[in-house]
């Protein structure tokens, strides 16, 4: 019973962790969308280095 | 017709159109295939004559373990795409399938650690598979590092290429480590010669937490990939619809 029980425990514990590591990386990549769509975008035809565009 | 397909492929916004719609189909595809084999791990297959209950840890283990493998040695093959082509498509596919290696390489270290103590009596061993296998995840790490630390993203992809490329011997001596030495890691329960010694079931299960696995990790690089793809490509017109 009780090596039943360790075993359930220790197959609990493997399925949990690759869920808890896809959700993580899952995570990490959303926080890196937010952060790329944070930044905002150059107008190719803009030059920031024209002294007429304030 | 398969080359021009590839050859699309390789254009940014091609690829980040394609993987948009690929994507919602890749993430529901594993998580129906992980539900069945988690089910059927769990439920369906019988209990192991020699381990008991604790074999089904190989349900994870297994495919995180093949994950580690097969990530890297995808990274590989657009490290060589980029070495000769120079495209971004493949300079981001290969940094994309780094982070996505190095949890599969941790997880599959852990779990197979958690089935080593009732198995074994020991959480490690310095086994020659288990080594070859830390230094995997030391690879991922260093690779991961090299690409942040360099500010020059052309430089950078050359450079990770290179190394993904040098890094890459280290998988045939983590698949062969069980037939070139003697070790405590059991052989390869399935083998391309046939032969197999699991059951059917067993197989079928395995085949199945497998796939869901690699669709998985297939949709996390490629997520990790169309972001990094239109960071990269920002002040491209193609952008333009994407970020504001």
């Amino acid at each position: 019973m009780s090596a039943t029980l360790s075993a359930t425990a220790t197959i609990a514990a493997c399925v949990v962790l690759t869920l808890v590591v896809f959700v993580i990386d899952a995570w990490a990549i959303r926080r890196m969308r937010q952060a790329i769509l944070q930044i905002p975008r150059q107008d190719p035809r803009e030059d920031p280095l024209d002294p007429d565009v304030d | 017709m398969q080359s021009q397909f590839i050859l699309r492929l390789s254009s940014p916004p091609v690829f980040f159109r394609l993987t948009g719609k690929a994507l919602p189909w890749l993430i529901g595809a594993s998580l129906l295939l992980g539900a069945i084999g988690l089910w059927s791990a769990l439920f369906v297959t019988p209990t192991d004559a020699q381990q008991g209950e604790v074999y089904r840890v190989l349900y994870v283990h297994v495919p995180t373990a093949w994950m580690s493998m097969l990530l890297y040695v995808v990274a590989s093959f657009y490290a060589v795409l980029h070495l000769v082509f120079r495209t971004s498509v493949s300079a981001v596919m290969m940094r994309a399938m780094l982070p996505t290696g190095a949890w599969m390489t941790l997880l599959a270290l852990v779990t197979g650690s958690l089935w080593g103590k009732p198995t074994w009596g020991t959480y490690w061993i310095w086994d020659a598979r288990l080594t070859f296998e830390l230094l995997l995840l030391f690879i991922y790490l260093g690779l991961i590092a090299v690409a942040s630390l360099i500010d020059d993203e052309r430089k950078t992809d050359q450079l990770l290429s290179v190394f993904t490329l040098v890094g890459l011997v280290n998988i045939p001596l983590i698949y062969f480590s069980v037939v070139f030495w003697n070790t405590l890691h059991q052989g390869a329960s399935l083998s391309m010669s046939g032969g197999s010694k699991m059951a059917p079931i067993m197989k079928a299960t395995l085949f199945v937490c497998v796939l869901s696995m690699w669709l998985g990790c297939a949709a996390l690089a490629v997520a990790r990939a169309r972001w990094q793809l239109v960071d990269r490509e920002r002040d491209s017109a193609w952008t333009s619809s994407v970020l504001v």
